[in-house]
């Protein structure tokens, strides 16, 4: 689980995340909606400490995962981020072959001695985003030719190759065709059997079809949080039910 | 003058121009190949590249310039190597460690584009003052410590801007997946081929070619350098050398000497377009 507690973010003068506090249950989606520019993204990065290449950055509060604070404990962040997956906005293959793709996080990790369980392993996760059977025979030429859908999945193939318990992802379908995206966000549905998966969404539609949870934040805070039933069909805050009714967005 | 005549007439002088000026440089490339081919093919024979100076060679007898063919290959391959070595990290350095935005980064760019400027004769001179500092003689080693100070600014200042374009996703995606930042070098490496390719090609082509540098560096020699610490006969000098002669045959033979330079540049470009495009095929 993770558990975020009176979380203030700085980027040099500007406040971003103010005194945020949410939970984010295990084995099941939740959705961050809120407009542009208010920290969903900011928060997400944050969780797998990405947040730490922006220059000026500070960070007070308490970010717990699995009961253990990454920001002030001296957490291992390379060992966090394997924990923690990540799928961005626009697919962003790294500049290798298909099959070296999903490897490559096994390799840096060194999980396999074995190079034809390894084999297995990136084959298992390709079919896990039933990408095996449409890569079947190229494996090995570039990850740079397949279709946008086709990368998007094969960077969710790469984020799962690493075991993680976790699975963030940042507008993951927005980039998308509408096909490739409906493709990407079943995934997803099926995926919370086995992972707890945060996503940060544009799409209200998209947050009402998937979403158990939903945290809504406006201007660096959360105004909202809870299940997805009772934010989108009762919310509490006069700020929700504008921006669900589409006063502002 | 309608405007569609006036954009019509602009267009024609615009075609106009920029034709004159491929013209103007295709023929300036022909004309001196051609100078090189012509005039060096009439000295070059199977001699003049598996011989070293017999006595009297310049003043017209017997022998070649292997010795400088050899010099100038062992020069340029170690500096390369050495410059490759330098360069990778710095520019992985800048653009990867240091934020956008970073003072080091800016003075450090600021840096390299100087050197890139700075004549070889002043590398040269620089070198020298090192060696006599350290009780060094004109050697080998000198020649190619004094090269890649040469090409290291040139490797920079190009794989920088190869860098600098790289789709920071990348980096993010690779650190997502628990990499550290050096652990990321093999990726930022793999996107950057080209760049690195274009750099290789440029720094050889501008160490294989200097005669200034080297001339107090490396010093001359008849014979095929064995150790660091001899000297070493490189092409630009072969070429400098006799081509100041008096005697006909021996300004052939420089000429010779400058058709196996482009041959050998000319080898290495068309080797190094092969290896870019062997890389560039997974650049996302």
């Amino acid at each position: 689980m993770i558990e975020i507690k009176n979380l203030n973010i700085h980027i040099k003068d500007n406040h971003i995340l103010k005194d945020v506090n949410v939970t984010f249950p295990e084995k099941q989606i939740t959705c961050i909606i809120g407009p542009s520019g208010c920290g969903k993204t900011t928060l997400l990065r944050t969780l797998n400490r990405l947040i730490d290449s922006v220059e000026g950055v500070r960070m007070d509060g308490q970010v717990l995962v699995d009961g253990q604070d990454i920001i002030h404990s001296g957490a291992e962040i390379t060992e966090l981020r394997r924990k923690i997956g990540l799928v961005s906005q626009r697919p962003c293959p790294l500049p290798m072959s298909i099959f070296d793709n999903v490897a490559y996080g096994c390799r840096i990790n060194k999980m396999f001695k074995n190079r034809r369980q390894l084999i297995y392993h990136v084959q298992k996760n390709l079919k896990a985003v039933g990408l095996l059977e449409e890569v079947k025979g190229r494996i090995r030429t570039p990850a740079a030719r397949l279709s946008i859908g086709q990368q998007q999945r094969l960077c969710l193939a790469r984020s799962l190759a690493v075991q993680p318990d976790y699975i963030l992802a940042d507008e993951a379908t927005s980039a998308l065709d509408p096909i490739s995206a409906k493709t990407v966000e079943d995934l997803f549905v099926k995926l919370k059997a086995d992972y707890s998966i945060i996503m940060v969404t544009h799409t209200l539609r998209q947050a009402l079809r998937i979403a158990d949870n939903v945290v809504f934040m406006y201007l660096g805070e959360v105004v909202e949080t809870g299940p997805a039933n009772q934010v989108f069909n009762n919310p509490q805050h006069e700020l929700t039910q504008k921006y669900l009714t589409g006063a502002f967005s | 003058m309608s405007i569609a005549r006036k954009k019509r007439f602009i267009e024609t002088v615009a075609k106009i121009f920029m034709w004159a000026a491929m013209f103007i440089v295709f023929g300036f490339v022909i004309s001196v190949l051609w100078t090189i081919f012509s005039k060096g093919c009439k000295a070059m024979s199977w001699d003049m590249i598996t011989k070293l100076p017999g006595g009297g060679f310049y003043i017209g007898k017997e022998g070649g310039f292997l010795n400088a063919i050899v010099g100038s290959l062992y020069i340029v391959g170690a500096s390369t190597v050495l410059g490759l070595l330098i360069s990778i990290p710095v520019v992985f350095f800048l653009n990867v460690y240091l934020t956008k935005d970073s003072k080091l980064a800016y003075v450090a760019r600021m840096a390299f584009d100087v050197l890139f400027g700075v004549p070889s004769i002043v590398y040269g001179a620089f070198g020298f003052t090192i060696m006599i500092y350290f009780g060094l003689r004109t050697s080998l080693l000198g020649g190619i410590i004094v090269i890649t100070l040469l090409i290291i600014p040139i490797f920079i200042r190009t794989m920088d801007e190869a860098t600098r374009n790289f789709p920071r996703d990348i980096l993010d995606a690779s650190f997502a997946l628990g990499a550290t930042r050096w652990e990321t070098l093999k990726v930022v490496v793999r996107q950057i081929a080209p760049g690195i390719a274009t750099a290789t090609l440029l720094s050889i082509g501008r160490a294989i070619g200097d005669a200034a540098s080297v001339m107090f560096a490396a010093g001359y020699t008849d014979s095929i350098p064995t150790s660091l610490s001899q000297p070493a006969a490189t092409l630009p000098l072969a070429v400098f050398f006799q081509l100041s002669s008096p005697i006909p045959e021996v300004v052939d033979r420089a000429y010779a000497a400058a058709l196996v330079l482009t041959i050998i540049v000319f080898v290495l470009s068309i080797c190094g377009r092969f290896i870019t495009n062997r890389f560039s095929k997974n650049k996302v």
